[in-house]
């Protein structure tokens, strides 16, 4: 059974000089899955994608009967992950008040002239939405613990991206790990040369990680054994090296799905730098402290689907600003890492 | 702050987001009503006011839909005597001793909305911010 109807035109030009004038808010009317989806495209299709997005959203709402100037975010309603028959995702304050009329899926077909794109949508009740056939979740998260617990050890080029570490600059890291807590990183430099390393092996070294740098002050310096959480340790991140890896972040994410203030969103599937992925995205309440970091008021982790392992975790604030940005490419399993490998 | 600077401001964001001319706005001028300000536009305002005086708003601190959703609030598409009261306490950084009960949603959410109740709520964010 229909419980709304929504209808709305959003004019090219208009939602072009929005994303123009407000390139650093846009993460908070467009996910980024939307944005994604602009981007890649040519300047006059991005701008029409955009506007199609909008007025989805807006049609989306009208069928919600809240209208716009309602305490829902933009955010909330992504076209980006569409459902069979166009059904789109629903999460935050826009799922609960869906969830609150009874509504279980809203359904939204867009079009767009030279001028302008249009959308309608239509909400429809439980009842209903259930004989409309639709694909299981793609991966569910409990898939992708059962697969790390098969791991014994990984290696993977760490890409790590953290705001309050040099303004976001990338790190690119050599990264090798043993269970159940053996991490070695090798830091590249420009030029993919090493030129700083740290190792930490769970009960061994009276708890502490051992670091070198190469460079004039590396070697003045010489080996150093430090806390894990000290000052020195954490000059490259805001997380010690006994939170590195993609076992942490599954564990963060399935401690966050169990915690009251977050709200999952369906998996959906997607293309990552070539490879099938299925991503996982979360929102947070205010306090959450997704992750541990600060201000996060969202996550989101791309599963490589062949592995089944996380390849990719994103924290953003409530602008949708990216906070942190982990990424694990050229992921390796299982290939019997030993204790010469986690030595400087 | 001046509330005149503020006010010079909050009109500049506004012939910048709506692309009407800065004679077009007066304190009573409404949003909505007036300059047919669309959701776009209201967006556009939000993130040039935030930007521009250096505040956070968030979506329910002008747009009070949630409360205008209690059926407490508002009976058969009008604010009820309770709604009146909650929306007062609500924007108790404007006046809005004219707020009667029984007037309809709809007029109510165009009208409100005025240049003068946001000269007042950025500088009531001020003030809260940076207390004299």
């Amino acid at each position: 059974m229909i419980a709304g109807a929504g209808v709305d035109v959003a004019p090219i030009a208009r939602v072009a000089r929005l994303v123009r004038d407000h390139a650093d808010d846009l993460g908070r009317i467009f996910t980024a899955g939307e944005r994604r989806h602009c981007d890649c495209a040519g300047d006059r299709a991005r701008d029409a994608r955009y506007a199609a997005a909008f007025a989805s959203k807006e049609a989306v709402f009208k069928a919600l009967g809240t209208g716009w100037r309602s305490d829902l975010e933009w955010a909330d309603v992504d076209t980006s992950s569409t459902h069979a028959h166009g059904g789109v995702a629903l999460s935050g304050g826009v799922r609960r008040e869906a969830e609150r009329q009874g509504i279980a899926r809203v359904f939204v077909s867009a079009s767009i002239t030279s001028a302008a794109a249009v959308a309608t949508a239509v909400a429809v009740l439980a009842a209903a939405a259930d004989r409309v056939s639709t694909p299981a979740e793609p991966l569910a998260w409990s898939a992708v613990v059962d697969s790390y617990a098969k791991v014994h050890d990984y290696t993977a080029l760490y890409n790590k991206q953290e705001r309050a570490i040099d303004g976001g600059d990338l790190q690119r890291i050599n990264l090798w790990f043993r269970k159940p807590l053996d991490v070695k990183l090798e830091w590249l430099d420009n030029k993919g040369k090493p030129d700083q390393w740290a190792v930490y092996r769970q009960g061994m070294n009276d708890g502490k990680l051992l670091a070198r740098k190469t460079g004039f002050v590396g070697g003045m310096m010489g080996d150093m054994k430090l806390d894990p959480r000290e000052k020195k340790a954490m000059l490259d991140s805001r997380h010690p090296i006994t939170e590195v890896g993609i076992g942490h972040i599954i564990g963060e994410v399935s401690r966050a799905m169990k915690s009251q203030g977050v709200t999952s969103k369906p998996a959906v599937e997607e293309t990552l730098d070539g490879a099938r992925v299925v991503r996982f995205d979360l929102d947070g309440a205010a306090d959450a402290k997704l992750f541990g970091v600060e201000g996060a008021r969202r996550v989101s982790i791309w599963v490589d689907e062949t592995l089944q392992l996380p390849i990719k975790a994103e924290v953003m604030d409530a602008s949708g600003r990216m906070l942190e940005r982990h990424g694990f490419a050229k992921l390796r399993i299982n290939v019997g890492l030993t204790d010469e490998t986690f030595k400087l | 702050m001046t509330r005149d600077e503020i006010g010079e401001r909050v009109a500049q964001a506004l012939v910048q987001a709506l692309g009407v001319s800065r004679g077009d706005i007066t304190p009573e001028t409404s949003l909505a009503g007036d300059l047919e300000a669309e959701s776009i536009d209201f967006l556009d305002v939000v993130f040039r006011l935030e930007k521009d005086f250096g505040i956070e708003i968030a979506r329910g601190e002008l747009f009070p839909q949630e409360l205008l959703r209690d059926p407490a609030m508002v009976s058969n598409g009008q604010l009820t005597a309770e709604g009146a009261k909650a929306l007062r306490e609500r924007f108790a950084f404007t006046d809005l001793s004219a707020l009667k009960p029984g007037i309809s949603v709809e007029t109510l959410m165009n009208d409100m909305l005025t240049v003068k109740l946001i000269v007042d709520y950025v500088e009531h964010k001020l003030r809260a911010a940076h207390p004299a």
